[in-house]
This record gives C-alpha cells, sequence and structure tokens, in this order.
C-alpha cells in the first residue's frame, strides 16, 4: 500500500523483480497527471484545484450567506463565494457549513458550496473535449449520451477529499456519496488531512500541528498513516484568538470597538488614539443583516489584525513567568515595540507589545488566557504542549524521538510571528533529552494550503493510480467501501 | 505630454524659445575605460538611470525542422486494479515507449466501448507502469485443522488470531499502526454453546508485544506446516529464526527503559554524565587513588580506636568509611568543644555564642545550597517547577501539619530504627531482622525503602512488645495466684513463708529482670490511674518526639511527678500507641526529606538541632537512666498495690488493645 508507493519505490522496484529487468527510467519517480481534483474543505475556508498543481485555484470561503424569502421561509436563498456573501443584502444572515469540530455539519449545503467551489473557477473554464462536446459527432445518440454524461459536473475527473483525522462513521461515507452520486466522479479518495500536510513537507512519518479556525490538532503520521487513537484537538485556534482579541478590545480602557467595513460610509483620518470621525450606514428597519452577518465581517477585521498586529512572545520562558535577569517577562514584553492598527472607521492606535503577545498567549499558557461569561477559560490540557505530550504518550515509545524530530507546522493560524520558535522552545523544554526539530515552511501558501498541497502531490502520483476508488466498486460495495479503503 | 516631448519624438527640429542644454547631452564625452558597459559607467559617472527602450516584438516561430506532434489524452488501464478503471492522461500522440500491452478484460467491456471511439483498434489498453509497485506481505496460511493441532493459544482465540493476522497484512506489518487500529469485538464471534457465551466477553487489552508475539508465533509455525525447516531456504531460515527468538518481555523491558531515556531532565542528563565520568575515573586512578587515600590516612594518624595497622582494607567498605568518618567527627568536635570552651571563657559576660557545631552545621549546608542552586538554576529564571516524577525521587512531600525536628539522613534514620531502648531489645530486633532474612545495613535505602523499613521495625518492636507483655502475663498471674493460695493458706490458718512475687517470674536475661519488676508495679499504678489520664495521654503522645530528651533529662531530677515516670516507660507506650507516632514518624519524614532537598535553613530549626543533639546523650546515658529509673521506681511501686480485680482489668485491656493494634499491623503489612 503506501509505503511501496511513497516511500519506498525504488526499493520494492527492486524486491518485486518481476518487471524490473531493466533499471526504472527517471519519470517513474515523478507524477503521472490524470485531471484529478483536490478538495479540502476546512473551517475557514474550502480549497480546491487541479492535483500536480502548487496552489489550490478556487478558495471560498465555508461560510455561505442565507436570504430568507418571505413567501416561502423553507426556501431561503443561499449565497456562496467571497463576492456575494459580503454584500449587506437585507436580513442576511451567515452560517458556515462546517461544524466547530471540523467535520461537515449540513451535508446537502456543503455539496452545494463545494459544487460552486469546483464548477465556478475550475471544471466550467476547462472545454469539453472535442470529440464529446457533440459538434463533430454525426450521429445523434452519441451526442445524447454525450449530454448526460455532461449533466454530472466532475463525471470526468477523480476527486481527492480531505478529511480530519477524527471524521468517522456516516461522516465518511457521504462524502464519496457525493461524489460519485451528485457528481458522477469516475474515481474518489478520502484522505486525511494530517497525512497529506506531512507529505506537502515530504515527510511519510511525522508529527502534524495544524493551527486552523476552529480548532488546533496533533495528528502522528507513522508511514503515510495516521495513528487515530493518538490525535489529540483542542478549539485553541483561529477563532479562539479572534475571541482573545474581542475581550482585549472591551477590556481596554476605553474600549476599542470592532465597525466592520460594510458599515462605513465615509471616513476621515484622525489622529492615533482619537475618536472616529465616520459616517455610519443606517438600514431601514426589516432589512437590517442578521447579527451573525457582522460577526462573520468583524472575524474579517480580527484576521486582518491578526496577520499584521498580534505576535507570539518568544522567551525566554513564558509571558507569566520571570525573566533570567530577574523580574518577569511581563515587565520586559512592555519595553517591547508596539504595532500600530487602523480600524475600519479610521480609529487608530499603537498597540503596545505586551496586548500583541497576550492575544495568542493562552494557546501556549491556559494560564495567560483571557476569559468571560461566554468564552470559558480553557484547561490546562487544551494547549498546545499538553496536545502533544498527550499525543506522544499514546504513540509507541520507539516512535517519540522520531516524531519529535519532524513537527510538521501547517494551517494559517501557525502564521504569527514567533510561533515556530515558541513551540520550539517548549517543546525542547519538555523533552531536553530528545531532539526537536520543526518543519515550518517559510512561504505563506504553503503553512495556509498545506493538506492541499499534499493532496495535490498525492493525487498526482502515478503510483495512486492503483488505489482510487473506482465508481465500480462504489456500485459493488457502496459507501461502506471508504472505511475499508482509506485507512 | 508637451509640444516638445512629441517634436523630440518625431525627430523634428525644436520651435520656440531654445531650451537650455540638458545634462544628458554632455554626458556622452565622459568616457570610462573602454570595455566597460554603459550600465556599469552609468553607475559610476552618476547620471540618469539608463532606459534602454526596446519596441515591443513578439517572439519569432521557431522554425522546426520536423512536424510538431500533438498531445492527446490517452486512457489507459493498470493491471494492478481488479475493477478495470480507466483513467486518463496527457500523452504524445503514437507514443507508446513504455505501455505494456493490457488484455481487456469483459469486465471492461462497457467501459472500454467509449474508449473505443477514440483509440481505431483498441484491443489492447496500456498498463500503467506504476503497477508493478504493487508489494504485498506474505500472509500466514493455515487451515482450521492445522489451527487446531499446531496454533491454539489459551489467550488468543482463533478469531482473533484470524483477526490479526488479517489486520498485520493489511498494514504491511507496520507494528505501530496495527496497534493503533487494533479493535477487536469478541462478542462479534458465531456462539456455539449459548449458554456458557451468555456474558458478552470483554475485549483483551493487547499490547503491540503481544500482538508480535502472537503473530510470530503463528507465522513461524505455519511456515514450518508449509515448508519443514531442513527444506527452507537461508533467507526463510534466518526469518524463521528471527519470528523464534522473539521476547515480548525483553522487548517489553526495553521499550520501559526506553522511556526513562527519554524522560530524563537536563539535570538527570547532567548527573549521568558526571557520574560515568567520575566512574571512568575512577577506574582509570584506582590503584593511584588507593596509595594516596593511604597516604591521607597516615597523615592525619589513624584514628583512635582504630587497629593499628597500617592497611586501609578495611576503609574500603563502606562501614568502614562511616565508622572512619565518625571517629573522625567525633575528633573533630572535640577539638571544636575544647576550642568553644576557650572562646568563651576568654569573651566571658560578653554574650551569647551562638553554638559551635551547628553554627558550623549550617554555614556548610549553605554552601552546599548554594553549589546546588548553581547546578540548577541553568536555562531558567525563578524556582522550578518540579513534576510529580522529579518530586518522587527528590523525596519532596508537601505535608498539611506544621513539621519538626532538623536535618536527619537517612542512614541515621537506619540506624535509629534498628536501635531499641535497651541493648536486649536491640539484639531481639536483629535477631528478627536476621530471621526475616533482612540485612541491617540496607543495601539500597531509597527513601521508600527506608520508610518501609522502619515500618517493618515499628512492627518487630511491637511484636516483641506483645511476647513481652504475654510473658509478664502469665508471670503476674502466677504471683497472683500464689498470693491466692497464700491467702488462702492464712484463711485457713497456715502460716506460710512470705515470698517475693518477682521471683516466680521466669527471666531469661539479668537486666531485664530487674527492669520488669519496675514495670509491673508501674502498670498496677497506671491501670488505676488510666482511665482519668488517657486524654492526657494522647496530647503527651503527640508531642512526645519533642519531648523525649527534656523528658529524659527531667526524670532524673524530679521522678515523683508523673510525666517522667511516663517518659522512663516509654518505649512501652510508644507502642501502645504506635498508630500515632506512627504518623508523627512520617511527618518526620517528610520534613527530613525537604531539608535534605537544601531548603534554606530557619532560625527555628537550631533549638531542634540542639535537642537532636540532646537526644543523642540521653541515648549514650541510657544504661545510667535505666539504672536510676529502676531505682526511682522501687519507691512509686509501694503505693500501688491494692484492689486486684481493677489491676487485672486494666491489665486485661490494655493488653487486648495492643494485640488487636498487632494484628492490625500485621495484616496491613500482609496486605502491603
Ligand atoms: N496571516 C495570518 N496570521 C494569523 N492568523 C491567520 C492568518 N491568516 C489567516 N489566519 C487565521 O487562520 C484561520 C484559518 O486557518 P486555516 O488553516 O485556513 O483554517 P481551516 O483549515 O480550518 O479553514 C482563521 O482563523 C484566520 O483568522
Ligand atoms: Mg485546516
Amino acid at each position: 500500500m503506501f509505503r511501496s508507493l511513497i516511500n519506498t519505490e525504488l526499493h520494492s522496484a527492486m524486491a518485486t523483480g518481476q518487471a524490473s529487468t531493466k533499471p526504472p527510467d527517471a519519470n517513474e519517480y515523478g507524477g503521472d497527471e490524470i485531471s484529478a481534483l483536490v478538495l479540502d474543505p476546512g473551517y475557514s475556508t474550502t480549497r480546491a484545484g487541479f492535483a500536480g498543481e502548487d496552489v489550490p485555484k478556487s478558495i471560498v470561503p465555508s461560510y455561505y450567506g442565507l436570504i430568507p424569502s418571505e413567501s416561502t421561509p423553507k426556501h431561503a436563498k443561499k449565497l456562496f463565494g467571497d463576492n456575494s456573501i459580503n454584500i449587506p443584502l437585507p436580513r442576511i444572515s451567515i452560517s458556515n457549513v462546517m461544524s466547530k469540530e471540523g467535520t461537515v455539519e449540513d451535508w446537502d449545503t456543503a455539496a452545494n458550496l463545494w459544487e460552486y467551489t469546483i464548477t465556478s473557477r475550475l471544471t466550467n473554464t476547462k472545454p469539453t473535449p472535442l470529440a464529446s462536446n457533440g459538434l463533430n459527432d454525426p450521429n445523434e445518440d452519441i451526442a445524447m449520451e454525450g449530454v448526460e454524461e455532461q449533466e454530472k459536473p466532475l463525471g470526468e475527473n477523480p476527486l481527492l477529499m480531505t478529511e480530519t483525522g477524527w471524521n468517522a462513521g456516516k461522516d465518511r461515507e457521504k462524502g464519496i456519496e457525493v461524489a460519485m452520486e451528485n457528481w458522477g466522479c469516475p474515481a474518489f479518495w478520502l484522505a486525511r488531512n494530517g497525512v497529506l500536510a506531512a507529505f506537502a513537507s515530504g515527510k511519510p512519518t511525522a508529527l502534524v500541528v495544524d493551527m486552523g479556525a476552529s480548532t488546533i490538532s496533533v495528528t502522528p503520521v507513522h508511514d503515510g498513516l495516521i495513528l487515530k487513537k493518538a490525535v489529540t484537538r483542542s478549539p485553541l485556534a483561529g477563532n479562539f484568538v479572534s475571541n482573545q482579541l474581542r475581550l482585549l478590545f472591551a477590556s481596554s480602557q476605553p474600549p476599542i470597538p470592532i465597525t466592520p467595513h460594510y458599515l462605513i460610509t465615509s471616513k476621515t483620518a484622525v489622529d492615533a488614539g482619537a475618536a472616529a470621525q465616520a459616517t455610519y450606514r443606517t438600514f431601514a428597519t426589516g432589512t437590517e443583516p442578521h447579527p451573525s452577518f457582522r460577526h462573520f465581517q468583524e472575524e474579517r477585521v480580527l484576521t486582518e489584525f491578526k496577520e499584521s498586529v498580534v505576535n507570539v512572545w518568544t522567551g525566554p520562558g513564558r509571558l507569566g513567568g520571570h525573566s533570567p535577569q530577574g523580574g518577569t517577562n511581563m515587565d520586559v514584553a512592555k519595553q517591547h515595540p508596539g504595532k500600530p492598527f487602523e480600524m475600519p472607521d479610521g480609529w487608530n492606535q499603537m498597540f503596545p507589545a505586551i496586548d500583541r503577545y497576550r492575544a495568542i498567549e493562552g494557546i501556549f499558557d491556559h494560564k495567560m488566557a483571557l476569559s468571560d461569561a461566554n468564552n470559558p477559560p480553557p484547561s490546562p490540557g487544551q494547549t498546545i504542549t499538553a496536545l502533544i505530550s498527550s499525543s506522544l504518550s499514546q504513540v509507541d515509545v520507539d516512535l517519540r524521538p522520531h516524531l519529535l524530530g519532524n513537527i510538521v507546522i501547517t494551517g494559517a493560524s501557525s502564521w504569527y510571528a514567533g510561533f515556530t520558535d515558541r513551540l520550539q522552545q517548549e517543546l525542547q523544554a519538555a523533552h531536553p533529552g530528545v531532539r526537536v526539530r520543526m518543519v515550518a515552511s517559510g512561504q505563506m501558501v504553503e503553512r495556509k494550503f498545506g493538506s492541499w498541497i499534499g493532496g495535490s502531490i498525492l493525487a498526482s502520483l502515478g503510483t495512486f493510480h492503483q488505489l482510487w476508488i473506482s465508481k465500480k466498486e462504489y456500485e459493488e460495495h457502496g459507501p461502506g467501501i471508504v472505511e475499508k479503503r482509506c485507512k | 505630454m508637451m509640444g516638445s516631448d512629441a517634436r523630440d519624438v518625431l525627430g523634428l527640429p525644436s520651435a520656440g524659445p531654445p531650451k537650455p542644454a540638458t545634462p544628458k547631452v554632455q554626458k556622452p564625452k565622459v568616457r570610462g575605460p573602454t570595455g566597460m558597459s554603459r550600465e556599469v559607467l552609468d553607475l559610476k559617472y552618476e547620471g540618469a538611470p539608463p532606459i534602454s527602450i526596446v519596441a515591443p516584438k513578439f517572439k519569432e516561430k521557431p522554425k522546426l525542422p520536423f512536424k510538431p506532434r500533438p498531445w492527446e489524452e490517452t486512457p489507459f488501464g493498470n493491471s494492478a486494479r481488479k475493477d478495470g478503471l480507466i483513467l486518463r492522461h496527457w500523452r504524445r500522440k503514437g507514443d507508446v515507449s513504455n505501455a505494456a500491452a493490457l488484455p481487456v478484460t469483459p469486465a471492461d467491456s462497457n467501459a472500454a466501448s467509449e474508449m473505443e471511439q477514440d483509440e481505431k483498434a483498441a484491443t489492447t489498453l496500456s498498463d500503467s507502469h506504476w503497477a508493478k509497485f504493487n508489494v504485498k506481505v506474505d500472509k500466514p496460511q493455515y487451515t482450521d485443522e492445522q489451527y487446531e493441532t499446531h496454533l491454539k493459544n489459551d489467550d488468543w482465540s482463533k478469531e482473533e488470531t484470524d483477526y490479526l493476522i488479517d489486520l498485520a497484512t493489511d498494514f504491511d506489518l507496520r507494528w505501530i499502526v496495527i496497534t493503533d487500529r487494533y479493535e477487536y469485538q469478541p462478542n462479534q464471534q458465531p456462539k456455539e454453546n449459548e449458554d456458557s457465551m451468555a456474558v458478552t466477553l470483554q475485549a483483551k487489552p493487547r499490547t503491540q508485544e503481544d500482538m508480535k508475539a502472537r503473530y510470530y508465533d503463528v507465522a513461524a509455525k505455519s511456515m514450518v506446516l508449509h515448508n519443514p525447516l531442513s527444506s527452507m531456504s537461508s533467507s526463510e531460515f534466518d526469518a524463521h529464526e528471527k519470528m523464534t527468538k522473539y521476547d515480548p518481555n525483553q522487548e517489553r523491558k526495553r521499550k520501559m527503559y526506553a522511556e526513562q531515556l527519554m524522560n530524563r531532565t537536563d539535570e538527570e542528563k547532567y548527573e549521568e554524565e558526571m557520574l560515568l565520568k567520575e566512574l571512568s575515573r575512577i577506574v582509570l586512578n584506582q590503584e593511584k587513588l588507593f596509595n594516596e587515600r593511604k597516604a591521607l590516612y597516615d597523615r592525619l594518624g589513624t584514628p583512635p580506636g582504630a587497629p593499628q595497622t597500617h592497611s586501609t582494607a578495611m576503609y574500603q567498605s563502606s562501614q568502614g568509611l562511616t565508622q572512619l568518618m565518625q571517629n573522625l567527627l567525633t575528633q573533630n568536635k572535640n577539638k571544636e568543644l575544647e576550642k568553644k570552651e576557650k572562646r568563651r571563657s576568654a569573651m566571658g559576660a560578653e554574650g551569647d555564642f551562638p553554638g559551635g557545631p551547628s553554627g558550623m552545621d549550617r554555614g556548610q549546608r549553605h554552601s552546599i545550597g548554594g553549589g546546588l542552586d548553581k547546578r540548577f538554576s541553568f536555562g531558567q529564571g525563578g524556582p522550578r517547577q518540579l513534576s510529580a516524577r522529579e518530586e518522587q525521587k527528590y523525596g519532596v512531600s508537601h505535608p498539611n501539619e506544621r513539621l519538626t525536628g532538623g536535618v536527619q539522613f537517612r542512614h541515621e534514620r537506619i540506624t535509629k530504627a534498628g536501635q531499641a531502648k535497651s541493648g536486649v531489645q536491640t539484639s531481639r530486633i536483629g535477631a528478627a531482622l536476621t530471621e526475616l532474612k533482612i540485612p541491617q545495613r540496607l543495601t539500597m535505602p531509597t527513601a521508600k525503602v527506608v520508610t518501609e523499613y522502619e515500618k517493618l521495625i515499628e512492627s518487630i518492636k511491637t511484636l516483641l512488645e506483645v511476647r513481652k507483655l504475654s510473658e509478664k502475663l502469665d508471670g503476674e498471674i502466677k504471683v497472683w495466684q500464689a498470693q491466692k493460695e497464700q491467702q488462702e493458706a492464712k484463711d485457713r490458718g497456715e502460716e506460710v513463708k512470705e515470698e517475693e512475687p518477682s521471683q516466680t517470674v521466669e527471666n531469661e536475661e539479668e537486666d531485664e529482670d530487674t527492669k520488669e519488676i519496675d514495670e509491673q508495679a508501674e502498670r498496677r499504678r497506671k491501670a488505676e490511674a488510666e482511665d482519668d489520664d488517657e486524654a492526657e495521654d494522647d496530647d503527651e503522645d503527640e508531642d512526645e518526639d519533642d519531648q523525649n530528651a527534656e523528658g529524659k533529662e527531667e526524670e532524673k531530677e524530679d521522678s515523683d511527678e508523673e510525666v517522667s515516670a511516663k517518659g522512663s516507660n516509654k518505649d512501652e507506650e510508644e507502642d501502645a500507641e504506635v498508630d500515632e507516632n506512627f504518623a508523627g514518624d512520617q511527618d518526620d519524614d517528610d520534613e527530613e526529606e525537604e531539608e535534605e532537598e537544601g531548603e534554606d535553613d530557619e532560625d527555628e530549626e537550631m533549638p531542634d538541632e540542639a535537642e537532636a543533639e540532646a537526644e543523642v546523650d540521653a541515648d549514650n546515658n541510657d544504661d545510667n537512666a535505666d539504672a536510676n529509673e529502676e531505682v526511682e521506681d522501687d519507691g512509686a511501686s509501694s503505693p500501688a498495690s491494692a484492689a486486684p480485680t481493677t489491676r487485672g482489668e486494666g491489665l486485661r485491656k490494655r493488653s487486648a488493645s495492643v494485640i488487636s493494634h498487632v494484628s492490625n499491623k500485621s495484616s496491613k503489612r500482609q496486605r502491603r
């Protein structure tokens, strides 16, 4: 299986002997593309693209807009894609097809969203093959057959889909049902996103730390297979940091309001700390967007803030600890420079370093997390270091040093300055006897789309051809085949 | 754009007022050395950056000497697949260099029919050249019969064995993954005899070693079944050898060690390194070291008490070394005391001088603590957080009660535990220990072992006490019987000679003899007072450790007081209330260990240390004190000769409580 495919191609080629009297030629190590598609649904975005490419061409928010219709409340209009869900249409509300657990919550809408993701950017732009587009065919019957084929959006593309390490049972089978029944894929495969992220870093064995939007997960991968029982996760990911920022803004004196872009009609520049001078948009009663819309728009502002201002404290020690020179690290952090940020309404301020560190410190040190009634304080077991230790403690002792030497960092939320250094420090302190090494790409896209890229590599490998679950196999065995094949 | 620019572009002569000459015009006059490109020159002589104006022009179409071969989307099959899936990839038209022929099976016919239109003569389909990488592990094969005769195992049902073997082949013997995915549910198996299977079987927890052991066992045996050892090829034989040699216990042990090795802290690593270095150094310099040591002993002068030989053999055991150290210490202390005396007399009334030896100790410990601090403080600021494992290792405890007492070493605790108040008792404890085959000097006195050892000694003491008590009771019964007989005789008017009660008591030891009489008397007196005193007793027992020494000293002076009388019979009381003492002891232990941690000394400890010393003194004087007690107790015994019934009751009560306590203890020990 995987081992012979991914790791030791050369080895097995020599071992089998049957077909290899002559040495394998160079392109046996490369890919063999079959126009497969790779679909990687996450909580914040859903990524799709052709296997063999290095970034997904289609990135669509996993959030969708709902516009309730007055006449038939059941038939609410669903809006997909950045271009439509960011417009404050009357009474628009925003939901997510994924659950906070990182698994699919609303399968019908998810199927719609994914189809939109694929067809809006990928397959529609691809011309139908000349031979079967009906124009060159004198025979009418064949043309009709062709039309039938065309009704299914992915009739020609094998599809590789990703899932989380803890996805189980019916949720796994739903994917193949949608791909085969709705889209008519000739072949399908379901891969764990941890494994794919490891492949993207060129590691068949690794400990994958994925900092997504809703969950942070630690997945031990051995020879291209996840160790299911040792997968750990907690909600201290991107959305947690956003909520920390909300708490931080609310607790500052005076409180800092987050006004999303759609509420601003015009603004004038103001000095740092001065009150915003902007005219705000108002909505006629009955046409206001749902609060979920505002929350979603605030999230975009906060993501911007996270990208430009938030930093990870890189020690020595923890932010809540003592510095080796005496005194607390908090005092040391006060000496560090701040960073300016301007809200959409023009309000701006220099954010002191202590706040910049504080917003994310809770991920490493539960005691430093801010909390209120709606945001309960995290437990000590939820911090990233605790997740890693508990995951490690559940794998074989012989594997642990190897995993610690190959810690793959992926997910957009790991892109904070200092994140990797800090994690390295914490882990090295916790495991002094082992060499801890991080494998973290310095490229934003590789970090953001780690699991998609891994899928792209896998689905374009020549050796992967024999793994696909074909339509025929699906028809023979039913959706249960996923459990048997995609281990 | 200005008009002049347009003119410029068009190359027309300028109209209007003449423009001042631009510096650009003068530029070309500056000539550098030839052979330098214009761009480089421009960097040297500053001026406007060079702008190359290149007219946009498409690249010329290459004139190829051959006709381009078009690419086409070619369908292909894969012989490694059984379902005849046809995928398409882009290939050069007519490129069949690495396409092996794949016959179309009837199952593929409908899939192939579509393809037939693409390729004119489509009887063959190119095979993916990746197919050959599909390798599988050989699955051990066995029939039901073979299983029954050769592979049966009480721990593994056939179903579970099958499951294991399937899983192992599925995951190509990647044991880490197999262990992770192992989810055998025994209730899936077909139920043959319903009544015995009424209870759903619980899945046995299987470790990786269990699985490996079973798999290798089955695989090796089935290998032999299919191919007897004699006809195996060498590689097969090797595999068979490896599988039969697998030892799960050794693997388990190895993993345990590996885990311990991984969990080492920096300090432990450092310590280990140092120890290894030290060891190699010692091994290297052993000879030299012995010589040096001998020279040192000679220089120091053989300590008094040691035989006047010049051999160092007696110091090479740890026992010998301790003795030497003790000797040297007492020498030192004596000198110190002398000095102190001298100084005190010199200083006269100038004020209190802090205690000599204890003061010195304090200084020393400070320096040790400082050294430790330095060593343990690298990398981390502030106090270090110890993990639970480290706390256990260093013996750190977090007791809730206030602790008493100063620093104590474990070896002191051991010797103290083994010592009873009287020499006879001590030797009896020793005898009991030898009977239990426990050395008097523990080979590995870790904190845990010492605590257990102390518990054991406590129990032995209690047992001895009970034995003594029962002997005493026997004696007493005899005495009273004799008295009763006397009384009866008297009543009958017979004249009977006075008899000393103690003569009826059987005694093996001389010194115990007299003591026991005293105790008897004491008991009688106590039995009367017991009810009243009980509450008071408890209080006193709690403080006993502290009062010990004081009590001892006091008792010499005011023997009439009850406190002192009790102090004299301390060991009995201790036993009767072992529970409390026991708790107290443990607290003490905890504290000792904390002290060993090198925590800062507090002033409070001073008196404790003094006390401890006093106790040592008291111990040394034990025999004398005992002698004193005897005399004193004789006096005390006389008033307590009334009301035999009450006495008897008190005794019975007391012995009963002791016995029940002992039985509790022994059962506890058994459980342990
Ligand atoms: N440059 C950045 N720095 C920090 N956080 C970021 C950055 N870009 C995106 N994020 C956060 O990362 C999360 C999305 O991460 P991603 O790995 O795409 O999640 P998912 O796989 O769950 O969709 C969001 O919470 C977003 O706010
Ligand atoms: Mg993700």
